[in-house]
């Protein structure tokens, strides 16, 4: 019954109850999966083909990190999929959380976080290699400003009161906010907290004690929050959803390490942070950050084995660097994406998300999802736009998105994740490309060059070139030597010439394409696939042979309205928490 | 058998006493210069460093140049030999390891900032008059504070123990030959016992305590930093006292600024920040000025 964990990277532990609660993968199921699209591009020379979104990796904790300054707004997703009773949530966090500190979040925000910067897959077609072009009687203009045959060839990419004081436990604050029962704790010794926890009804795991310490004597507080079943059936959710917090620390941290209590010492956990700043690209202080392959071409038969391809590419990553590192898996400015895996965040949506410098120093209260600022709004349907959004110029706040990665073991981060925001804006994703091969042959090129009937087409031409010499052979310009002086038979030798010229060259290019350049191509895309994902050749070969939304938006909370200036920067960004009943006052 | 054994035996000390001559004969500039050189390849190739080649060609052409260009202009004695330009190819490793940045002009940029303040920023006693910064530490100092586009990246090393030994013992051998190896150990032991009272003072569990002080003492920006910067003979005080007493309150200053402050690149800043007091230490306590010599 010890199968649940403490969390990941806040602790999560049960109520009354043995362990019974379990960590299921699928944090973010109701994205789309299956969006394999492909529609044209513009302002992206590729067709945006697919993505491996985090519901792939099973317990994956999310969080979304916002940071400016001292200012820090911290989201967290748990995958909990126990009984709700049992559930609770503990948080060290740098200082006391009151009212209005702490409010619900939406689970579509880290949705279409993920969504947004989810590895990708582009997709490039090749042009038909086949292509007869004749010049003969065409030079004696000047020339166009392209060569036919480049038109058509294929664009490859780049991109918680005395017995408590007893115990050495303050209640700082103690409120119910919307499905949550909430307390706020500062103590300062473990073993009264262990107490204090245990005799308020939070079951909590063997060695809590000697994880929590060292909280404490870092002059950490605690967030503690269960679910009120009353008020939950009351509000009508079923789900879990995230539970937000504003404050200012000079910390600029996440506390991972309580999360990994109950996790054997080798288990490994996945955690994904994405991380919301002004400057820059965000890594880490005290491990070492690094960006995953990418921007590989991968063999066309991937393509519906995309997940498949990415999760192997991200185990056999991890495994190598012995989960001692911290992958970046995106980072661009939120304003545009090429290509899209999702639309960047609206301004609404990107305040919901923490992002406290957009949209003015106000609380958005809207009824709906407002007209998004920099990009069209999205499709109603399932079906991912595929074109790039372009950048928007003007003086709004830019918003860079970090998105890192880690799968670490209690053993490989023995140190708490400490983060550094960096000045670098060079916008990076994992981008893999697969470079569809033209559906055509040497045979059928040959019988298409075949359908160019030589004589018909040189009687033409002649009568062309011969009705040009006349008109403009005092002019002097383009390419006459060829023809000046020369018999209509004489001319006729020469045309039906180049058009045996013409279908060989064609011919030729379209065997070299078909016979030489191909197989050698996907010879190279399975190297660079098994070099990726570890896979044998065998597989792959094996492989190659089968060939074959943003949730509704609720309104942000109203609630009474204090002049702006006396209220703090995160009343201005979360708005006034209604509670049902509460010990503490907002301050 | 055995004859062929003592042969090879004696081959082999002969062999180790020759290179050890030849070693004593050769600047220990040229240590640094090769370990610098492993270390940035290192960098660049196991640790994917976000450095490009380019970037790391335009340091050395314009460390080399502004040297070159003060040299001239000022007429100094060493500027037509090899001497007169190891620290700037020295300084030009330093920052390649250390500086990052998102555009080709950074990097040329702080190496010509950073060699023409040795000539610019001077003090001191007059018998030790000296450059106040040590150029590399003052590069990344500036890119890291003044500069767009460019930040310095502490957990690029990544922490792996065995390269850690690796550089503690070549670095021990190049700071031994510049006689300043009295700073280097007296930092490290200085910043290695200031983590290890925070990790017991914050009560952690032994085996997290250990691996967690293990983690961040082998961070190989510490080990640069002490047997690289901060062992600098010419920025650093000449009295061993003194010296000995500024690399316990660099230690000090930067464990304060990173663990209590938790501010970002606390050796770097702290040291830039104590340089300055480099002179008027000199001052107090002064000695006979540190000069690059063949032993």
């Amino acid at each position: 019954m010890s199968n649940a964990t403490f969390g990941e990277h806040a602790a999560s532990f049960t109520r009354h109850a043995p362990w019974r609660g379990k960590w299921r993968g699928g944090a973010a199921v109701a994205v789309t999966l299956t969006a394999l699209v492909s529609t044209s591009a513009q302002g992206f020379c590729g067709f945006y083909a697919g993505k491996a979104d985090a519901s792939l990796f099973n317990e994956a904790s999310q969080v979304v990190l916002v940071r400016d300054g001292d200012r820090t707004v911290i989201s967290m997703l748990n995958d909990y999929s126990g009984p709700l009773k049992e559930f609770a949530l503990i948080v060290p966090t740098p200082t006391a959380l009151k009212q209005g500190q702490v409010r619900v979040a939406e689970k579509s925000t880290f949705e279409r976080l993920d969504a947004y910067s989810s590895p990708r897959l582009a997709e490039y077609h090749d042009g038909d290699p086949c292509q007869f072009n004749m010049d003969w009687g065409q030079n004696l203009y000047p020339l166009p400003m392209s060569a036919p045959y480049a038109a058509g060839g294929a664009m490859r990419g780049n991109m918680a009161m005395k017995h408590d004081k007893a115990l050495g436990v303050t209640v700082e604050a103690q409120y119910t906010l919307e499905e949550y029962d909430i307390v706020s704790l500062s103590a300062t010794q473990s073993d009264g907290l262990e107490t204090w926890l245990r005799e308020n009804g939070y079951s909590i795991p063997k060695g809590a004690s000697a994880a929590l310490k060292p909280y404490i004597n870092q002059g950490m507080k605690f967030f503690v929050a269960k679910v009120n079943l009353k008020e939950q059936s009351r509000l009508g959710y079923s789900m879990l959803r995230p539970l937000q917090f504003a404050f200012d620390s000079e910390k600029f941290m996440l506390p991972m390490r309580l999360g990994m209590l109950n996790a054997p010492p080798n288990k490994a956990q996945d955690l994904i942070v994405y991380v919301l700043t002004k400057t820059g690209r965000v890594e880490s202080s005290n491990y070492r950050t690094a960006k995953l392959a990418a921007n590989e071409n991968i063999p066309p038969f991937v393509k519906p084995k995309f997940k498949e391809f990415y999760k192997a590419l991200y185990d056999s990553s991890t495994a190598r660097e012995d989960y001692r590192v911290v992958f970046t898996e995106y980072f661009w400015d939120m304003g545009w994406c090429d290509p899209c895996a999702a639309q960047p965040l609206t301004q609404t949506e990107l305040r919901k998300a923490g992002v406290f410098w957009v949209g003015g120093d106000d609380v958005q209260i809207s009824g709906s999802a407002s007209t998004p600022p920099f990009a069209p709004p999205l499709p109603g349907n399932s079906r991912l736009p595929a074109r790039a959004v372009q950048p928007m110029g003007g003086g709004a706040q830019p918003v860079m998105l970090t998105r890192l990665h880690v799968r670490y073991t209690a053993n490989t981060f023995p140190e708490d994740l400490m983060f550094t925001q960096t000045k670098d804006r060079q916008n990076w994703q994992t981008r893999y490309v697969i470079q569809n091969p033209y559906g055509g042959s040497v045979a059928a090129c040959s019988e298409a060059v075949a359908k160019n009937d030589c004589e018909a087409l040189c009687k033409v031409k002649v009568a062309e070139v011969s009705r040009e010499l006349e008109l403009h052979s005092k002019d002097g310009w383009g390419d006459f030597q060829k023809y000046v002086g020369k018999s209509k038979r004489e001319l006729s030798a020469d045309c039906a010439d180049s058009c045996r010229t013409s279908k060989r060259h064609a011919l030729e290019i379209a065997t070299k394409y078909y016979v030489r350049e191909l197989p050698a191509r996907l010879a190279t895309e399975k190297q660079t696939l098994a070099k990726l994902t570890g896979w044998s050749m065998a597989d792959i070969d094996k492989m190659a042979s089968t060939d074959a939304t943003p949730g509704h938006i609720k309104p942000a909370n109203g609630g009474d309205v204090q002049p702006s200036e006396t209220r703090t920067w995160w009343q201005k960004l979360f708005g006034m928490n209604r509670s049902t009943f509460g010990i503490a006052k907002a301050s | 058998m055995n004859a062929t054994v003592v042969a090879s035996d004696s081959f082999a000390i002969s062999a180790g006493e020759h290179v050890r001559n030849a070693l004593a004969r050769v600047d220990a500039r040229w240590f640094q210069i090769n370990f610098l050189a492993s270390f940035l390849l290192l960098g660049a190739l196991a640790r994917d460093f976000a450095l490009t080649w380019q970037q790391v060609a335009l340091t050395f052409i314009s460390a080399l140049a502004t040297q070159a260009a003060w040299q001239w202009g000022l007429k100094l004695p060493n500027r037509k030999s090899w001497g007169g330009y190891l620290s700037a190819i020295i300084s030009a490793f330093g920052i390649s390891i250390l500086v990052r940045a998102d555009s080709s002009w950074v990097h040329p940029l702080v190496a010509c900032i950073a060699i023409s303040s040795k000539y610019v920023l001077r003090a001191g006693p007059k018998d030790c008059r000296s450059h106040i910064a040590n150029p590399a530490n003052f590069a990344a100092f500036i890119a890291w504070a003044w500069l767009p586009g460019a930040w310095l990246s502490p957990g690029q090393w990544g922490a792996t123990s065995l390269g850690a030994l690796w550089f503690l013992a070549l670095g021990g051998l190049v700071t031994q030959r510049i006689s300043r190896w009295d700073i280097s150990l007296t930092f490290v032991g200085a910043w290695a016992a200031l983590l290890a009272l925070r990790v017991v003072w914050l009560d952690y569990s032994a085996d997290v305590a250990w691996a967690m002080w293990l983690q961040q003492i082998s961070n190989g920006a510490v080990l640069l930093f002490a047997f690289f910067m901060i062992s600098d003979p010419m920025t650093t005080p000449q009295r061993r006292s003194a010296r000995i007493a500024y690399a316990i309150a660099v230690a000090v200053g930067a464990f304060v600024w990173q663990f209590v402050l938790f501010k970002p690149h606390g050796l770097i800043v702290v040291l830039f920040a104590a340089s300055v007091l480099v002179p008027l230490i000199n001052f107090i306590a002064p000695n006979r000025r540190f000069e690059w010599q063949k032993v």
